[in-house]
């Protein structure tokens, strides 16, 4: 019976100390390495895949190429900016 | 797109060699098309039978080859990729040669136009469901002056940043998503405080915390009610002298998507940092 009370009672310790130190770390102020940290696991290594296709300016631009060369255009029509946003 | 077909190697490979690749944005986001590019593009959507958000291809002499609306393509193993090397294959397309390519590849301006002079411009990325994406976003030249240190600084002292300048700051805290428009966003909350980790006649280095919970649903429609909450960090660095952040790193340590489709809530991480790239400048 009492190592049961004794298992409980260090139970609701050991929460109540992680409790503790959740709270302490969402409070804490941040070290310059910390942010560093954490801006460099969001932020691609390299330019994303999608700039290595040679795109052209613009509409216009891509059918006066497509007529010299005698290529196809491939067109995406998009909502939003291939460079900027998020869709 | 940009992250399933654009970044298959396989795509990037054919929609390189064979075709001459441009995007359109329907509705300027961003840019502008011009009256030219706005005319052709209504007859080659005339002429495909075509909608707004589909991958077409036009043959040089501007008859439409096939067309494919964009959640079909964004399957680049089952569906881009069969549809792009079957034309390929029956039109007999001969591989460009480099020089072509180089000749007409754009330089694209990053990042992209239009700010206002005297704004601070600030490089965004994010990543979530949906992949990574970067953005840009200004804040006025007001709203950052809000973030700079008191003038009396001394190490350790810490100070609260105007709610209003962190809002419109938080409001770009979404990920990836169909609806791309901050303003369409509203931020339910938004806290910020700062610390000077060091003081000299020249400079303040300073560390933030803080938490905001942004309310933006995921589709235009407004049919998927979204809301991200997350714990901020940053770090920067004031030059007393010019009165200017010289350096400005945000990031979220610990951030939720939540939303709901139909009726059903589903949560998903999310994470954001943002960079400072500076003063933008007359173009």
């Amino acid at each position: 019976m009492s190592t049961r009370i004794f298992f409980g009672i260090g139970l609701v310790g050991a929460v109540l100390l992680g409790m503790g130190r959740a709270q302490q770390s969402s409070n804490a102020w941040p070290t310059p390495e910390r942010v560093a940290e954490l801006v460099q696991k969001v932020k691609p290594r390299e330019p994303m895949a999608w700039t290595r296709i040679p795109w052209v300016a613009s509409l216009s631009e891509a059918r006066r190429f497509s007529r010299e060369e005698g290529v196809p255009v491939f067109l995406f029509a998009h909502e939003g900016n291939m460079q900027l946003g998020r869709a | 797109m940009r992250t399933s077909s654009f970044s298959n190697e396989r795509v990037i490979g054919v929609v390189s060699r064979y075709f001459i690749p441009v995007w359109l944005s329907v509705d300027d986001y961003g840019t502008q098309k011009s009256p030219a590019d706005r005319a052709e593009w209504e007859r080659i959507q005339k002429a495909a039978h075509g909608g707004n958000i589909n991958v077409y291809v036009i043959a040089s002499d501007g008859t439409p080859l096939g067309r494919m609306n964009v959640t079909q393509a964004l399957n680049a193993e089952k569906n881009l990729l069969p549809f792009l090397d079957g034309i390929v294959t029956e039109q007999k397309l001969p591989s460009r040669k480099d020089a072509a390519v180089r000749a007409s590849t754009a330089n694209f301006d990053l990042p992209p136009k239009p700010h206002a002079v005297g704004n601070q411009v600030f490089h965004l990325w994010t990543t979530g469901e949906r992949g990574r994406a970067e953005d840009w976003f200004q804040l006025s030249a007001t709203d950052a002056a809000s973030f700079a240190p008191p003038a009396r600084v001394m190490a350790s002292s810490s100070w609260d940043i105007p709610s209003d300048a962190c809002k419109r700051l938080f409001l770009h805290f979404y990920p990836p998503t169909c609806n791309y428009r901050a303003e369409k966003g509203e931020v339910l909350s938004a806290e910020l405080q700062a610390m000077a980790t060091s003081v000299t006649p020249d400079r303040v280095c300073l560390v933030l915390k803080g938490q905001m919970r942004l309310k933006h649903d995921a589709t235009p429609t407004g049919s998927m009610p979204a809301e991200i909450r997350a714990n901020v960090v940053g770090a920067a660095t004031f030059d007393r002298q010019r009165q200017a952040f010289v350096a400005l790193q945000l990031a979220t340590d610990h951030a939720e998507h939540t939303w709901s489709w139909q009726g059903k809530p589903a949560k998903t991480p999310v994470a954001f940092a943002v960079e400072l790239v500076g003063l933008a400048e007359a173009k």
